[in-house]
């Protein structure tokens, strides 16, 4: 028997496995989807969209409106999202203690853990003069409307960028492994010190016994049980909250399970310029807005671009006119708004089991989408477009939520000791347990939790 | 007439084919979606897909392979106005919109064609062009490899 399952290899999954296994306990890593590397990630957009995402890439929310990415492969979403890296500031942070009665949700606890983390990462930001030029008309934009910016900071090596490197492909995983994702990082650290890893395990029930925790999954096809003294759920908003509601016995003492789910919806427009920009060269990401009254709007802008495929799915138009659009690729550039989202989603199983997310957005997210939207086409205008174009299909960047932390079992389903309320041999930390949405990029914040959460494991 | 594909029968084949000229009928640079004989990789996207929505998917693609060419356009450009639709339906077309487009872009932006096809690839005309240096960290690993 274990010491410690974990259900999910992503940020937190990988975090707590290399605290884990370095203090001692013995740990298994399950994982959903398969197990790539450098060598192997599928390269095509199209297979590793269907390779690398559940359910291919193409889960939305129940009215169809907002469309959710979760990487489905070892090291989870880490491995193919941008590797950004940002602290909460006092918003933030207030914001979830006010939610949750936690009173380590503050600037001098975060400040201490992020510390901790940056004495153990790779973490830079792309040096100015890789800016691609899709950034350039981000900042000129953002420069010529008086608006603040900073870099972002990202968890990477060195990308290449002087030897020509295109990061557009590391969405599919990075073939120099200088993305730094738990697969190259935690992962490989733990598997050194001796943990075993199960891929292809999709985690189904849990069973909580008076010494125990059962994990029973299908893996390859066949039905297998895993057997651990605790279990760390670190799937992520949608897998934590769904393996627990298929374990009717715990989340009949979790009455807030499912709710509060948020996703920073994002919309991307493009402009269109008259000389090529190559978005798609060079550093993909590497500004964002950094302006107090944006901040307050609940309005985060950064550069951002899309591959082919993902960049026909939001053009609007068929025919002749979608043709017009996607041949000018070369000639666009592309800004995205993410807003900090009300927590009014829930997420429920439907009858044959299947995860079903009601996220409607509020009348303030509609406004706060609108209101980044307008501002995205003054940016673009004032940075050189001839023309933009809005889109309409909304992505959820961050799944967050379902499993919300807090002191009051009837409101959350996380207890501030990173236990479930009723099950203390369950354990979370990942985004599951957010009780709002930040507005910020939640990765730094998971592996600081995550940190926490498994010092708090290995002292009992 | 054998299918191209394990998962669609030829006239599910036909139906997709079809559906994908509606979407992206070509013009003067961007060939045709059934020109480049991407469906040919159908089964890249089919073998991962879940069971109940590739039900579904063949159910609709059989009509496709029969419905004339208009009805399958303005079906599709219904769809694309689904963005504003309120309500339930609206929720449908979407669900419906994200599948079917979904696959169409994907096949025709993979850059997969038939090995019988000849023209220039979509991503050739879009200029699309991108890779990563790993010649260091090749070099690396196999003097790790080697030690």
């Amino acid at each position: 028997m274990y010491d410690f399952a974990i259900i999910g290899s992503g940020v937190s999954g990988g975090r707590i496995a290399y605290e884990l296994t370095k203090g001692g306990a013995q740990c298994v890593l399950l994982e959903a989807g398969r197990e790539f590397h450098r060598g192997t990630y599928p390269g095509n957009e199209m297979d590793y969209t269907t390779q690398m995402f559940w359910n291919g890439g193409l889960e939305v929310t129940r009215d169809g409106r907002v469309g959710l990415l979760r990487g489905k492969c070892l090291g989870g979403t880490s491995v193919v999202n941008q590797a950004d890296l940002d602290r909460f500031d006092e918003l933030a942070l207030t914001d979830w203690r006010d939610r949750s009665g936690c009173e380590f949700f503050n600037l001098g606890e975060m400040n201490r853990l992020y510390e901790y983390l940056v004495t153990h990462l790779a973490m830079g930001e792309i040096a100015p003069e890789h800016y691609n030029a899709n950034a350039r008309v981000f900042l000129r934009g953002l420069e010529r409307l008086g608006y603040g910016w900073h870099p972002l900071v990202r968890a990477q090596t060195d990308c290449a960028l002087a030897h020509g490197s295109d990061c557009i492909v590391c969405l599919g995983g990075c073939p120099r492994d200088a993305k730094q994702s738990a697969l190259v990082t935690t992962i490989r650290e733990a598997r050194r010190a001796g943990m075993p890893v199960e891929t292809e395990f999709e985690a189904q029930q849990l069973l909580v016994q008076s010494d125990r925790v059962v994990v029973r999954g299908i893996q390859h096809g066949a039905r297998r049980e895993i057997v651990a003294a605790r279990a760390v759920l670190a799937a992520g908003a949608l897998g934590n909250t769904a393996l627990l509601m298929r374990s009717p016995e715990i989340a009949a003492k979790l009455p807030a399970l499912g709710h509060k789910f948020c996703c920073h919806p994002q919309l991307m427009s493009y402009g269109v310029f008259e000389e090529p920009v190559d978005s798609h060269k060079g550093a993909l990401q590497s500004v964002q807005t950094h302006d107090e009254r944006l901040r307050r709007a609940g309005i985060k802008l950064e550069n951002v671009f899309a591959p082919p495929i993902a960049t026909a799915m939001l053009m609007p138009g068929i025919g002749r006119r979608h043709a017009r659009h996607m041949r000018r690729y070369r000639h666009l550039a592309s800004i995205e708004v993410a807003i900090r989202d009300d927590p009014i989603g829930r997420i429920r199983l439907d009858r044959r089991q299947r995860i079903v997310v009601d996220k409607p957005l509020s009348r303030d997210d509609r406004g706060r989408l609108d209101s980044g939207r307008q501002l995205i086409k003054e940016l673009l205008v004032a940075g050189g477009a001839r023309e933009v174009i809005e889109c309409r299909q909304a992505y959820g960047l961050h799944l967050m939520g379902g499993c919300a932390i807090g002191i009051d079992a009837t409101t959350s389903v996380v207890s501030p000791d990173f236990q479930m309320h009723g099950h203390p041999r369950l354990w979370a930390a990942d985004s599951s347990i957010f009780p709002s949405a930040p507005g910020i990029n939640p990765s730094f914040t998971i592996m600081a939790l995550s940190y926490t959460a498994s010092q708090s494991m290995l002292a009992r | 007439m054998q299918s191209l594909s394990r998962h669609l029968s030829a006239a599910q084949v036909r139906g997709l084919e079809r559906l994908g000229d509606a979407y992206i009928p070509g013009d003067e640079q961007l060939p045709s979606f059934a020109r480049t004989g991407c469906v040919e990789h159908v089964d890249r996207i089919l073998d991962y897909m879940d069971s109940a929505d590739l039900k579904s998917l063949k159910l609709l693609l059989g009509v496709f392979a029969y419905v004339p060419h208009l009805v399958i356009v303005a079906l599709v450009a219904l769809l694309e106005t689904s963005t504003r639709v309120p309500g339930p339906v609206g929720a449908a077309l979407r669900f419906v919109r994200m599948g079917i487009k979904g696959l169409v872009v994907s096949l025709y932006y993979s850059g997969y064609v038939a090995q019988s096809y000849k023209g220039p690839s979509p991503l050739d005309v879009l200029g699309y062009e991108v890779g990563v240096y790993t010649a260091d960290v090749d070099a690396a690993n196999s003097a790790d490899t080697a030690a």
